[in-house]
């Protein structure tokens, strides 16, 4: 007999679910391949005098090299997962298999944390074989700080991305309806954003605000580079626009709050 | 003990502007070691009653108590020790049986041995390694069967377990649903295939279009009170005959593998009446007691069991 707590046995239930699972292999094997296609971009780089790359100079092309489209493919990935309990009816079973409706949502969200972690150290070590190759440490550094803060923005940003596939994928019935609407999302709220930073009033304020804009933030170089923040204390107008780190986080941490509550309301009280 | 409970159970469905009564107040009790057959016609609510049950429908009205437990946690608890299927067998189609089964365990809490002896139970251990989208329709339905053992359940409850199985399976089933009952088990089974239900179950109910119209013991559901029987060279004077006898409340003649005639008599009285008849000179070669099969009780107590009969959809718009 187990006696581990409930909670547990369903993030393990999920884990060992995921693994067998085509679209997640699918997914996954697609993103190694477009990370690999970056860390080939780098490898075929060349300094302007000919001489050696310094590895802190390449990081950021490593980092930056995916744009959002970790985001996208690790969101594809777990609305497919979720909905398709839906699909398949498994999502009632497991409930009526004994796991408390409290239990199984926290299995999922033990899930979006590993995806969100599985797809940031893919990138960072298949982007990184570019940047190990090619990079020579010169002034003694492998890699810089704010590289590393980079990286954990861009695990926190994922797992962030992946709250916005866990609304839709529990707010609609199906892997597809799932999958749809999260691409739909992201498609649509850098164009609701637009339209509304063309207002000066709170609208405005509203369209930079927006969760997957936040969360792209957390992934973004500007958000991280130090020199970034040096030109934006020199230069007021370059600041209006630049959000610091630490408010992204806190934004993107009241974001987070409001979608998994969203889920679990829409989840917590629906007919499975 | 009482292994279910519901009082005044309740389910509407609303889409739109209408809504769909699929239960509608529905009390009923399972006492623990009973075999109940949950009969209806399709669409009068088997399914939603037992969705209910398992707490993964939200009633509109009413109580559910599950193995002497009621209440949010109580229901999580007692659904716990209890094996369910509803509607469709619900499994990953891309894992295997076995794996399926072991989820399922881990979430019980129980034994990986207890996956063993569930796909020994049913017959299942040569193709545990195949993927579950794979099985047939046969073998899915005894997966189903196999999970809801899983953890030594005390209560077993059963969507139409024995939906699209040819004979051979049937009877299958309706084995290995007597052998889990001599082990002490209480199980409840929503059906329309009522010679099963018949073989299989000591109680039952029957819903129709939400509500409960009949429930009790096999033994009194098919009770026709004193209905016999009879088969004479001549039905004619047989049925002629019977008429005159003081004790015959009624006499029909309908055509019938064994019998010509029917005689309904106001007590507990055959050889009276065959001793009134020799005394007319019919002979009878064979008189016997009269069952209706549960078909029949099922059909009276339905009306139209063929059609679906569907819930009570009004057009009212929500209700507040
Ligand atoms: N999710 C739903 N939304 C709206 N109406 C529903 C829903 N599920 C069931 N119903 C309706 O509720 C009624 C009862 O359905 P239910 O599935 O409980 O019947 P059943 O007795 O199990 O039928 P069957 O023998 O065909 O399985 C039907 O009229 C059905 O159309
Ligand atoms: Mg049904």
């Amino acid at each position: 007999m187990s006696t581990a707590p409930l909670w547990l046995v369903a993030v393990r239930n999920e884990l060992r679910k995921a693994v067998h699972r085509r679209a997640l292999r699918l997914t996954w094997a697609g993103f190694v391949l477009v990370c690999a296609l970056v860390s080939i971009q780098i490898l075929n780089a060349e300094s302007n005098d000919g001489g050696p790359l310094a590895m802190a100079d390449l990081w950021p092309s490593a980092l930056g090299g995916l744009g959002g489209l970790a985001g996208i493919m690790a969101g594809v990935a777990f609305a497919l997962l979720l909905g398709s309990e839906w699909d398949w009816r498994t999502g009632r079973q497991n409930v009526i298999d004994g796991l408390g409706r409290g239990e199984w949502f926290t299995g999922k969200l033990g899930l979006l944390v590993v995806i969100a972690g599985a797809f940031v150290t893919t990138h960072v070590l298949t982007t990184g074989i570019g940047v190990l190759v090619v990079g020579e440490p010169l002034d003694g550094g492998w890699i810089e700080l704010w590289h590393v803060k980079w990286m954990l923005g861009l695990l926190a940003g994922l797992t962030c991305t992946l709250t916005i596939a866990l609304v839709t994928g529990l707010g609609t019935s199906g892997a597809g309806a799932a999958t749809a609407l999260f691409l739909v999302w992201i498609a649509a709220e850098p164009l609701m954003s637009a339209g509304l930073r063309e207002y000066d009033d709170w609208r405005g304020w509203i369209g930079e605000h927006l969760p997957a804009g936040t969360f792209a933030r957390l992934q973004q170089r500007p958000t991280w580079d130090p020199v970034f923040a040096e030109r934006a204390a020199a230069d007021p107008e370059l600041a209006a626009r630049m959000v610091p780190a630490s408010a992204t986080m806190l934004e993107a941490l009241v974001w987070v709050v409001i979608l998994t509550s969203s889920a679990w309301l829409l989840y917590r009280r629906r007919d499975l | 003990m009482t292994a279910i409970a519901t009082i005044g159970l309740r389910k509407w469905y609303r889409s739109g502007f209408s809504r769909t009564r699929a239960v509608d107040g529905i009390t009923f009790r399972v006492e623990r070691g009973q075999i109940f057959g949950f009969l209806g016609p399709n669409g009068s609510g088997k399914t939603t009653t037992i969705g209910l049950l398992l707490g993964i429908l939200r009633p509109t009205a009413g109580e559910v108590e599950l193995l002497g437990r009621s209440g949010r946690r109580g229901l999580l608890e007692a659904r716990r020790r209890t094996g369910a299927t509803l509607e469709t067998p619900n499994f990953y189609p891309y894992l295997s049986g076995e794996r399926n089964l072991r989820l399922v365990a881990r979430v019980k809490g129980a034994p990986d041995a207890d996956v063993d002896r569930a796909l020994d139970l049913v017959g299942l251990s040569d193709r545990r390694t195949d993927r579950f989208a794979a099985y047939s329709l046969g073998m899915k339905q005894r997966l189903a069967l196999a999970a809801t053992v899983i953890g030594d359940p005390e209560l077993i409850i059963l969507d139409e377990p024995a939906n699209g199985l040819d004979p051979e399976g049937m009877r299958e089933i309706r084995e290995i649903i007597l052998r889990l009952a001599d082990e002490g088990r209480t199980i409840f089974l929503s059906s329309h295939l009522l010679a099963e239900v018949e073989k299989t179950c000591t109680h039952v109910a029957i819903i129709k279009k939400g509500q409960l119209i009949r429930q009790g013991t096999v033994d009194e559901i098919v009770e026709t009170g004193f209905v016999y029987a009879l088969r004479a060279d001549d039905p004619a004077a047989l049925a002629e005959a019977a008429r005159t006898f003081p004790g015959a409340r009624e006499v029909w003649t309908e055509r019938d593998a064994d019998a010509d005639v029917f005689v309904e008599l106001a007590a507990r009285e055959p050889a009276e009446l065959n001793r009134f008849l020799s005394g007319r000179a019919v002979f009878v070669s064979r008189l016997v007691e009269h069952r209706r099969s549960l078909e029949d009780a099922f059909i009276e107590a339905t009306g139209d069991a063929a059609g679906e009969s569907g819930g009570e959809s009004t057009g009212e718009g929500s209700t507040g």
